[in-house]
């Protein structure tokens, strides 16, 4: 069996967490495959989720603020980052956004469905059943709001969720047609919440069926064959139903494969070929649908670990502002909303994609205007970590002398910056850094290096480090 | 597909971060209007590039978003109707309402516009532009829908084409269809750029309300570290495709940063968000880098309670951000840009028991601009005939107006973009949208021009025939409506006319069509010879020039470089010969010798008035029967001789070059030649009073690539670039749009030419001067100034050595 050698351990710990240090890799190395994705997988001693305080703050846009910095925050701190991960993941598959419903009570409770179970999340299904976790989303207040289906009545039917549910959720488009999403979306009438509440004059988002509201008719679903589960059609389908017919009866290796690709593509790389999504579809059909096999299946396969597919993925938002927060210490102000700030402008904001299909990747992250916030980030976190002291502990051999210059040379200045950056291991010969990088930055090092600048050097090598094309890339 | 609620109280959130975080927000993409919308960002890979200079047949639009949905019956107040004062009751002013909570604001205060209408008492230098009939009005504006939540009713109108899903806006559907990149669709101020800008392919741009730009800090150990990410975006990084595309993005953000961050600066004081953001929309106009589309909101227009003194304050916003939109924007671009206002909705006729208005269905909107057709674009909706909630109906589809704008202003099909045909109102002068030329070009003294050839007789450009010049002949050349030169408007024009192939001594000569030839000649050349000569000539009958060769056949190109206004300050004349030393015209009759120098006198000759303020004269000095190899220079009386040339000639040679030169305050020039002895013949062909947009300088060099002034000290190269550095130096200043140059070409070893052109366009197929080994050949260039004020000299063909004196700029 393969076992890791240190390059492998970095390049599995960017992509399972958000980079690692020279001690993390060191512990990985030498496990077989097996043991390392078994081990990242483990979150029975992950730290324990302690939520929010004010997710019920009058002001929502705060407490958005506020669960955004807990959220980056927890991804920092976390001995267990792929927990939070895959996380990110279902968030993004499960697509709802806090500026659409206005409930970060109700974006939490999603989020801690999404999180794995670990301490202080028990009931977490980020790697259980894809059913249950499907099932639970669908009905929790978050996408009942987002998606409409608090309004779909029986005679009035809203189609928003019956058709998200196919095209984004599971089977994906070309894999249904438009009498299914009419015969879904009557199947989902009355499926609905609470509603106004006069007493405390809010919305009340908790799930409640109404069975005055729902459509009893029989319908006919993905071409009207038997199910093996539910027998002959047409029939009178209900809500819950449609979801194992589509997880786990007539529709399942449709969705297998389309929510593999996307697995695949979050850990992989953006170019999945069909028989590599094939094989992770087969292996998943073949875990009875947990995620945990989903995911071991994509973390196991050849390509992941192919060294085409190193460095192939532009780390997002998220992933790079939480890898400068891990290396720089750095913790956001309470309640000052500066995590906010810096990372819509980048283009990702937590609890708050930009529509229901969520955010894409790689190339989607790159632009002028996101660049500029990127930098301008980077730039104000040299500053931060300058007050806090941190940057002269990260940076230390970067001082400038009495004379105003570091005696470092270029070579050793430029090693001293990744080695702290996470992106060379020199002590176990991990050197993976560009050599244009290296070039350029020993170039502005040694052009730097004078009595007027030197005092910038170490600054300036953080900023300049975090914008490396090395670091990136996970 | 997704959910829409209403967005936060109106400011709310608006306000807190604007005041507490916002300088750090560039956003592009996933919000709008405070965090309420749900729309796909354009986070595309392409990254901003500086797209091309504006055309004279291209136009700008500036969209000013009210947020909150603005009271249109307090903007455009019905003061003679008695329906709006029955209801809204009868204010104390225009900022406080009545006893009890009256708000309708008294008619004695509005600014009258006839049809009984006044605009708010805080909207005069609208007011003033409506008087000069360049304010269109849109009374009962709204969408049909009349949707009352604010999220949804915006997001209708910005993707304009009855989508549910508002993924992308109509006018990023119209840059898509444009396949503009870069700077065509920004959006300026601190919040993100809207979904009316966002398509699926062109990359939009949100600019923040403040600058420091990442990349663009001028502080040594800052650019210090820039410039090692600017430098790794051109080396191969590596580590796969996207470490490349990482270093590209970073790179073209620093270098964007620089080109773009001078627009913050001055600063613009005051609190006043919108006219500091139209301020830097106008900034951003004068860089001239492509922006066609620009957008910046107004928050706070939701005025549900004591609305009199926050609307008033609103209203002198609007008034004073527009007046800062044209104060600021350069002449040459103002009258190609039009501003419009919209609202989401407008407001309830009946005032609330707050003194306020509850949301509403029509509202009002401006388009201002130089060619817009001022006056009513529409009926004003009735106050009495109202709908089952208290509304007025709504006389004019929102849509309508967005389709008169792309239709008319943008050159767009709307039935396209908006996915429906709706009519159109009458909102611009005929013929004064994009595609047309600006029929109300500024009074500026010369339109420079990327260079185009607009005649070429051995591939038939132009005529539409190949064929060679024959002895006697002239041929009629159309230049307006050619290249870029507008149809109607301009008065002449100035060219790069080139001879080859000709097969006999002989001379060109050029002048306006309809007039009598003058005895003057352009360019002269022998059997064989490839020669260009800059020209600058009044356009006849037609818009065209006429061409006569005096002998033998010849291939004829000429290419245009620009065009003076007619009216403008600079006059064409008929040429005359004003020196002439063969025959003694001018000066004494006689060769002019070694270091001779001639005192011309051009002021009340040749059709140059007697004027004090002549400023330059523009001439085409020949040599003719030179003994040696020399050179001649000219320059002001009362100044002293500059180190620089404006013609070079070898034993017998005949060499004409043009010559913008300033004149003296005596009225005169110095001719100086360097060597030998030799005949000089001069003509004029204009002049330039002061004040006019024309700057002479006294002749300075500011590229010898002999002595590394200007360039690195080495000869050009084959498909060599030369990118010159021109604003800031020899005189010429950072605003300068173009710059009147001599380029001289010497020591080449090869036939070759050299192609002069605006930095940061592609190399146009032209061509500025023409070598032969060993010869040193000089020409006048007027040269559009791209990019941060450079040029570009390229070399075709062998090695070369450049020179370039800079004798005149215009604004």
């Amino acid at each position: 069996m393969a076992t890791l050698n240190s390059s492998d351990a970095a390049h599995f710990l960017r992509r399972v967490g958000f980079g690692a240090t020279t001690a993390e890799i060191v512990a990985y190395t030498g496990l077989t495959r097996e043991a390392a994705v078994a081990q990242a997988m483990d979150f029975t001693a992950a730290p324990a989720v302690v939520p929010p305080l004010d997710l019920n703050n009058e002001s929502q846009w705060w407490a958005h603020s506020n669960a955004i910095d807990w959220w980056l925050h927890r991804m920092a701190d976390t001995t267990h980052p792929l927990q939070e991960k895959i996380a990110l993941f279902w968030h993004n598959h499960f697509c709802t956004g806090q500026s659409t419903i206005s409930n970060m009570v109700d974006m939490f409770t999603q989020n801690q469905l999404f999180r794995p179970a670990g301490p202080g999340n028990a009931t977490g299904l980020g790697l259980g059943s894809f059913r249950d976790l499907t099932r639970e989303v669908a009905l929790g207040g978050a996408m009942l709001v987002y998606l409409n289906n608090d309004t779909n009545y029986k005679g009035r039917e809203q189609e928003n969720f019956a058709r998200e549910l196919m095209e984004l959720f599971t089977v994906g488009v070309g894999h249904y047609s438009e009498p299914d999403v009419v015969a879904m979306a009557k199947a989902w009438t009355g499926h609905n919440v609470v509603g106004w509440d006069s007493v405390t004059n809010k919305y009340n988002t908790t799930y409640q069926f109404f069975a005055s509201r729902h459509d009893t008719a029989n319908k006919s679903l993905f071409g009207g064959g038997a199910s093996a589960t539910y027998g002959a059609q047409p029939r009178n389908w209900d809500a819950l139903e449609t979801i194992d017919e589509l997880v786990l009866g007539i529709k399942q290796a449709d969705t297998a494969r389309y929510v593999a690709r996307k697995m695949y593509k979050y850990f992989v790389s953006e170019t999945p070929t069909d028989a590599a999504v094939q094989q992770l579809a087969t292996a998943w059909i073949s875990g009875g649908m947990s995620i945990a096999s989903l995911v071991q299946a994509t973390l196991l396969h050849d390509d992941f670990w192919a060294p085409a597919n190193r460095y192939a993925i532009v780390r997002s938002p998220v992933e790079w502002v939480v890898a400068s927060l891990r290396r720089t210490g750095y913790r956001f102000t309470p309640n000052s909303a500066e995590g906010r700030n810096y990372i819509e402008g980048m283009g990702q904001t937590p609890f708050d994609p930009p529509n229901v299909a969520g955010w894409k990747m790689n190339a989607y992250w790159l632009s002028t205007a996101t660049a500029w916030s990127r930098g301008n980030f980077a730039s104000w976190l040299r500053w931060k970590v300058t007050d806090t002291g941190a940057l002269a502990t990260l940076l230390l051999p970067l001082a400038a002398g009495t004379n105003g210059r570091v005696a470092l040379t270029a070579t050793d200045a430029i090693t001293t910056l990744f080695d702290a950056l996470g992106v060379v291991h020199p002590s176990i010969g991990v050197a993976e850094l560009s050599p244009a990088t290296r070039a350029r930055f020993e170039a502005w090092y040694t052009a730097a290096n004078t009595a007027t600048n030197g005092w910038s050097i170490r600054g300036n090598a953080l900023m300049l480090g975090l914008l490396s094309p090395d670091f990136q890339l996970a | 597909m997704t959910k829409l609620t209403s967005p936060p109280r109106s400011g709310d959130v608006a306000e807190r971060t604007r005041r507490e975080v916002s300088r750090r927000r560039f956003l592009q993409g996933a919000l709008m209007m405070g965090g309420a919308a749900a729309i796909d960002p354009v986070f595309l890979r392409r990254s901003a590039f500086a797209g091309p200079p504006l055309g004279v047949r291209d136009r700008i639009f500036v969209l000013i978003e009210l947020s909150g949905g603005n009271d249109g019956l307090n903007t455009l107040i019905p003061a003679s109707d008695s329906a709006y004062y029955a209801r809204r009751g009868t204010a104390l002013n225009a900022i406080t309402s009545g006893p009890n909570g009256e708000i309708g604001i008294p008619a004695g205060l509005t600014l009258p516009v006839g049809e009984g209408f006044g605009l708010h008492p805080n909207l005069s230098y609208l007011k003033s532009r409506f008087d000069i009939g360049d304010v269109a009005i849109v009374r009962g504006v709204g969408h049909p829908s009349k949707d009352h939540s604010h999220f949804s009713c915006m997001a209708r109108i910005m993707a304009g084409n009855n989508s549910e899903t508002y993924t992308t806006g109509l006018f990023g559907r119209w840059l898509d269809g444009l396949g503009m990149d870069g700077f065509a669709g920004v959006n300026v101020g601190d919040t993100s750029v809207p979904l009316i800008l966002q398509g699926t392919q062109a990359d939009t741009t949100g600019l923040p309300s403040y600058g420091g730009l990442f990349g663009a800090s001028t502080q040594q150990y800052e650019t210090l570290a820039y410039d090692s990410l600017l430098n790794l975006g051109n080396d191969d990084v590596g580590k796969g495709v996207w470490s490349n595309e990482v270093a590209d993005t970073f790179q073209a953000a620093v270098r964007e940063a620089r080109r773009i961050n001078p627009i913050y600066s001055p600063n613009v004081s005051g609190n006043n968000y919108l006219a500091r953001n139209l301020t830097f929309a106008a900034r951003l106009v004068n860089l001239d880098i492509g922006a066609r589309v620009i957008t910046v909101s107004q928050g706070g227009f939701d005025t549900h309670s004591g609305q009199l003194d926050d609307h008033a304050a609103l209203m002198k916003n609007l008034d004073d951000g527009i007046k800062a939109l044209f104060q600021n924007t350069s002449p040459t671009f103002r009258s190609r840009l039009v501003v419009m206002t919209y609202s989401e909705f407008g407001r309830r006729v009946e005032r609330s028991n707050s003194a306020g208005t509850d949301h509403g269905t029509s509202s009002v909107m401006f388009v201002v601009g130089d060619h817009v057709r001022g006056g009513f674009a529409s009926d004003a909706p009735s106050l009495t005939a109202l709908d089952s909630r208290g509304d007025m109906n709504v006389t004019t589809d929102v849509r309508s107006v967005f389709a008169t704008v792309l239709d008319d202003w943008l050159d767009a099909d709307h039935t396209q973009i908006l996915g429906a045909t709706y009519p159109k109102l009458s909102l611009f002068e005929a013929n004064s949208g994009a595609g047309n030329p600006d029929p109300l070009l500024p009074n500026v003294a010369f339109q420079p021009l990327q260079p185009v050839r607009i005649l070429d007789t051995r591939s038939g450009i132009g005529l539409g025939r190949i064929f060679l010049l024959g002895p006697g002949q002239t041929i009629d050349v159309p230049v307006a409506g050619q290249g870029n030169v507008p149809a109607t408007g301009a008065g002449s024009a100035s060219m790069n006319v080139t001879v080859t192939g000709c097969d006999a001594p002989s001379y060109l000569t050029i002048w306006a069509t309809g007039d009598p030839r003058p005895n003057a000649s352009n360019l002269n050349m022998t059997t064989g010879q490839t020669v260009p000569n800059l020209v600058v000539s009044k356009l006849g009958v037609g818009g065209k020039v006429s061409i006569f060769n005096a002998a033998g056949n010849t291939n004829v190109i000429v290419d245009v470089l620009g065009w003076f206004p007619v009216d403008n300050s600079y006059t064409s004349l008929v040429p005359a010969r004003l020196l002439d030393t063969r025959v003694g015209v001018g000066a004494p009759l006689g060769k002019l010798g070694p270091k001779g120098i001639v005192s011309l006198t051009v002021r009340s000759r040749g059709g140059v008035p007697d004027r004090s303020d002549i400023d330059a004269v523009a001439m085409n000095v020949t040599v003719t029967e030179p003994d040696t190899q020399s050179y001649i220079t000219v320059w002001p009386s009362g100044e002293g001789q500059p180190n620089a040339s404006n013609l070079n000639m070898a034993p017998d040679q005949t060499v004409p070059n043009l010559v913008i030169t300033k004149v003296g305050s005596d009225g005169k020039v110095n001719l100086f030649n360097a060597n030998g002895s030799t005949h000089v013949i001069a003509d004029v062909l204009g002049w330039f009073p002061t004040g006019s947009g024309f700057h002479s300088l006294v002749p300075s060099r500011i590229l010898d690539t002999r002595v590394g002034n200007g360039a690195p000290t080495a000869k050009v190269g084959p498909s060599g670039l030369v990118e010159l550095q021109v604003s800031g130096r020899g005189g010429v200043p950072a605003n300068a749009s173009s710059a009147v140059m001599n380029v001289t070409a010497t020591e080449p070893d090869a036939t070759s030419y050299i192609t002069v052109w605006p930095a940061g366009q592609g190399r146009p197929d032209a061509s500025s001067l023409n070598t032969v080994p060993g010869l040193t050949v000089p020409n006048l260039v007027i040269a559009k100034l791209g990019t941060g004020g450079k040029v570009d000299l390229f070399n075709a063909f062998g090695t070369v050595h450049l020179l370039a004196d800079v004798v005149g700029w215009f604004d």
